[in-house]
């Protein structure tokens, strides 16, 4: 890459390390005014107290908001040179029938805006091949124009369409990333494959072009997409476009920090979470946040017995449709541990949760009649009690509304 | 700084805090625009009528009337006929190299603004997306020249429905405001709060576009009063009258929204 665009581009991906965090917000062009991207200025604001490496918008709202990119500690400013209606799903107000591009601005007025980089989409697996054969060319002409005026372009390239399945995914992603190169990109903003043995496959297939990894939709839970951004940097990608998972967070500055910690400090997704924090800890519940949608059942069975089967859950959801919900869950009260006879449970100081020991346990049941909240279940092989997943309760991490969280348990 | 030209230009026909502006269509595009060709009946008795634009094709614009006293000439507004495709045919549809002289040649003849019109609810998806490039082109094209953008952003067709037809203003609206347009005139919703939602959301500028005819299934029906109050009561900046709207529907307008400063 020659100096200009060299230059440029690190603004965006940090020098020191080859990483990057990049928040998209350029969704209203798309999708008009959803949630986070309506009051972008707002928005915007919150999500710069968060230190992102640049910022992802469209030309008009760059030029509207360009007072937020001034001065040396400022994000960088990548600039979308492309629209599409391919993001509007079944669900949308006006869903797309079939997929459409167009270009919706120039390098040379990008430049102007002051972009540090232009992003474009480039789509493999259109039921028209001239459309494919259209969007190429688009994006050759792009890295044309961004090489004459030393811009960095970074492709985005997606499989999108009928062509499309879950069986050629990964390898439709290896091929869109081969024809991206081809095309020019300085750096990419490729989807997560779902595992680190096929994105590592992309990486190679970038070979040495910078690869980003997007967020796509927003996920259910923090742990979610910080886990796949720990498995996409393991083999070898250079960091994270997320947008909907910042812009529609409750505090976009705090889901940066988590993502700094995995992108750029090195720690796991796990560390990440547990913001240093270690035990003991405990679970807290804030009835008025549950939905009733179960998903700490299944993340506590799936964490503890491998399967769904809710029945063994460590915790317990009471209440019916549509609601209210009451969650209960192990606050370590100890009655349990008192009540043990022989000694089976005790109560693990370093984590903060139950020990069990099924070589003695006679299966009194003592334990469960001692429990306030009825919580120890009991079968003719075993006891189980919430051990806080061994420091990492899957119950608070996959919880969507945090109605079950994390706190040290000095804090009680 | 080059933006400056750009901000004389919008200054006059986008009115500063807490005042609004009565814009009047005098270009035929059709089908929305059947009222009927203007251009002939652009009297001194409409420009001294106090409204504060105009929107006239290039031909009007160059055969607009000379006006004496240059100060209190509303601004001239240009519109860029690229748009028929909105209504399902391409007939008469230019392409970038047609329009990029259309901006030169308006702003030659003193032009503050270009006019472009975008809609959303083709029954293809290839139409929203010319048309959204086109549109793009023309605020680009502006850019370049140091031309200020008014976009019409309104829904078209059955996919529209009442159901979703604010949902769709919002959506026409707000693109072609990410795309860099320095204003947009949006259909009257419904209702005051919903109108004034929108606007909320838009990030631009925005007037009320009085439309002539239905082109969308979910279209409210409204009166000249509706849309006036619409204006006052959700802050929006002004009104775009249709060509159909008499002298004395435009002085009404201007009574209005001036405050009830009648010319």
């Amino acid at each position: 890459m020659r100096g200009g665009k060299s230059a440029k581009l690190s603004r965006i991906i940090d020098p020191s390390d080859k990483r990057a965090i990049v928040v998209a917000a350029d969704h209203g062009m798309m999708l008009g005014p959803i949630p986070g991207a309506a009051d972008l200025e707002r928005t915007l604001k919150r999500v710069i107290e968060g230190k992102p490496d640049g910022i992802l918008m469209s030309p008009g709202q760059a030029e509207r908001h360009s007072y937020l990119f001034k001065g040396p500690s400022a994000p960088g400013l990548l600039i979308r040179g492309d629209w599409t209606n391919a993001f509007r799903d079944r669900g949308y107000t006006l869903p797309a029938r079939s997929t459409q591009f167009c270009a919706v601005t120039s390098a040379k007025r990008a430049a102007r805006l002051g972009a540090d980089a232009i992003t474009i989409y480039l789509f493999v697996g259109y039921q028209d091949k001239e459309q494919e054969k259209s969007h190429f060319e688009r994006a050759i002409q792009f890295s044309r124009d961004c090489d004459e005026l030393g811009i960095p372009l970074v492709i985005e390239p997606i499989p999108m369409g009928p062509r499309v399945t879950k069986t050629n995914y990964h390898e439709l992603v290896r091929y869109s990333v081969e024809l991206a190169v081809k095309a020019g990109a300085d750096a990419l903003k490729v989807p997560y494959t779902g595992d680190p043995e096929t994105f590592s496959e992309v990486v190679a297939a970038a070979r040495g072009t910078p690869v980003l990894m997007l967020g796509g939709y927003k996920a259910l839970s923090e742990r979610e997409p910080l886990e796949a951004v720990e498995e996409a940097l393991s083999v070898g990608g250079s960091g994270v476009v997320f947008g909907r998972n910042v812009i529609q967070s409750s505090d976009p500055a705090h889901t940066l920090q988590l993502i700094r910690n995995v992108v750029h400090e090195g720690k796991t997704a796990r560390e990440a979470l547990a913001g240093g924090q270690r035990g003991p800890i405990m679970l807290r519940v804030d009835r008025d946040l549950c939905t009733g949608c179960m998903i700490c059942l299944s993340a506590c069975t799936m964490s503890r017995e491998s399967n769904f089967d809710v029945s063994k859950a460590r915790l317990k959801v009471a209440g019916g449709w549509p609601g209210p919900f009451t969650p209960d869950v192990c606050d370590q009260c100890g009655q349990c541990v008192l009540a043990c006879p022989t000694g089976s449970l005790v109560m693990d100081d370093e984590v903060g949760g139950l020990r069990y020991d099924r070589e003695t346990c006679t299966l009194c049941g003592e334990c469960a009649k001692a429990c306030p909240y009825g919580l120890p279940l009991m079968d003719e092989e075993r006891v189980y009690v919430c051990d806080l997943c061994e420091g990492w309760p899957e119950c608070a991490d996959w919880c969507p509304t945090k109605a079950v969280s994390v706190v040290l348990r000095a804090l009680k | 700084m080059y933006a400056s030209e750009r901000e004389e230009r919008i200054r006059s026909f986008i009115p500063g805090e807490g005042q609004k502006s009565v814009i009047v269509q005098l270009d035929t595009l059709p089908p929305m625009r059947t009222g009927r060709t203007q251009r002939k009946n652009v009297t001194s008795d409409l420009l001294s009528s106090g409204i504060d634009g105009v929107i006239v094709d290039i031909q009007g614009a160059e055969e607009f009337p000379k006006d004496p006293q240059p100060r209190k000439r509303p601004a001239l507004l240009v519109s860029v006929a690229w748009t028929t495709s909105s209504f399902g045919g391409t007939e008469g549809r230019l392409s970038l190299h047609d329009s990029l002289p259309i901006i030169e040649r308006a702003l030659r003849v003193g032009a503050s603004g270009l006019v472009g019109t975008f809609s959303v609810g083709h029954q293809r998806d290839e139409d929203e997306a010319d048309n959204f490039g086109f549109t793009s082109k023309l605020i680009d094209g502006c850019h370049d020249l140091g031309a200020r953008t008014l976009i019409e952003a309104f829904p078209i067709g059955e996919r529209a429905t009442k159901q979703t037809y604010a949902d769709c203003v919002g959506l026409a609206a707000r693109m072609v405001s990410e795309a860099g347009c320095s204003s947009v005139a949006i259909p009257y919703v419904s209702s005051t709060e919903g109108i004034r939602g929108l606007a909320e959301v838009i990030g631009v500028p925005t007037f009320v576009l009085d439309m002539e005819q239905k082109v969308a299934s979910g279209q409210a029906d409204c009166e000249l009063a509706d849309l006036l109050k619409a204006v006052s009561d959700a802050d929006l900046c002004g009104i775009v009258l249709s060509p159909g709207r008499d002298l004395a529907e435009i002085r009404q307008a201007v009574a209005e929204l001036h405050e009830g400063e009648l010319p």
